[in-house]
């Protein structure tokens, strides 16, 4: 293996980390600063009904807004404030005409208020979205940990395998394929071979349900 | 008039770590299950 090619899984890796290490922090400062101007009283309150509202189009509108009395709010589901950016598309209670109490720092909502008994739980939307994202990480996750697992239990295969992607899961776990010594290896990581699969099955299973078959 | 409290941005928070935190758990057990595989032969 190539130098090149050896730095290549701690790039990634180092990427990752920095990444979630910076989002991190991105966000918690903007959430500390929202609460830090609660906390101090440094907020505006407007109270009526929701006009102007426009929802966000995954295809056109990139924010949802609406407006309260003078005031015009806009935010998005991809656009991470601290503060409220639940979108009616995907889940949000906001809808045209709701009488709401906002409480907000600037353009950011910090607080919010409905009093409509009647309007769709925004909590079945939240859930749908966090379970199908749930679901897709599961079946990524899962997926790597077999392929990682696979790759270290190469080193017992009779035939060198020629590809990084090895061949068939059948070859793999195919004990004739590996050494005595890699047959009871092998053996002894089955249990975790299968919960990987289950995992795998599971995590697709959630992702497809919440994503495409649960509406009404 | 009554209203019920959709958000508010002092009790968001803790749920922000149920993906991340599982996430981390899930991939401390994997590179350690990974690891525990004995060094074998080499071709």
């Amino acid at each position: 293996m190539t130098p090149v090619l050896r730095a290549v899984p701690y790039l990634v890796y180092g990427f990752a980390v920095l990444f979630t290490v910076f989002s991190f922090v991105g966000t918690y400062v903007q959430l500390a600063r929202l609460r830090a101007a609660v906390g101090s009283g440094r907020v505006q309150v407007v109270e009526g009904q929701v006009t102007d509202f426009t929802p966000l189009s995954d295809f056109g509108n990139k924010s949802e807004s609406f407006r309260v009395s003078d005031h015009w709010f806009a935010y998005s589901d991809y656009s991470v404030t601290g503060g409220f950016n639940n979108t009616s598309t995907h889940g949000g209670p906001i809808r045209e005409g709701l009488p709401v109490r906002v409480t907000y720092v600037g353009n950011t909502i910090v607080r919010l208020e409905v009093a409509d008994p009647k309007r769709p739980s925004s909590h079945t939307g939240r859930s749908r979205v966090l379970l199908s994202t749930l679901g897709l990480l599961v079946f990524a996750a899962a997926g790597a940990a077999y392929v990682s697992l696979i790759r270290r239990l190469a080193r017992y295969r009779l035939v060198r395998p020629t590809s990084w992607q090895h061949d068939s899961w059948v070859q793999e776990l195919n004990p004739n394929n590996y050494s005595h010594d890699g047959q009871v290896v092998l053996g002894g990581f089955r249990p975790w071979i299968r919960a990987l699969f289950v995992l795998e099955v599971l995590g697709a299973i959630i992702f497809l349900k919440f994503s495409f078959f649960a509406h009404g | 008039m009554h209203y019920d409290v959709v958000f508010d941005v002092n009790t968001v928070g803790y749920e922000a770590w149920l993906f991340p935190g599982g996430m981390l758990i899930f991939a401390v057990i994997a590179v350690l299950v990974v690891r525990s595989v004995p060094p074998g032969p080499v071709w």
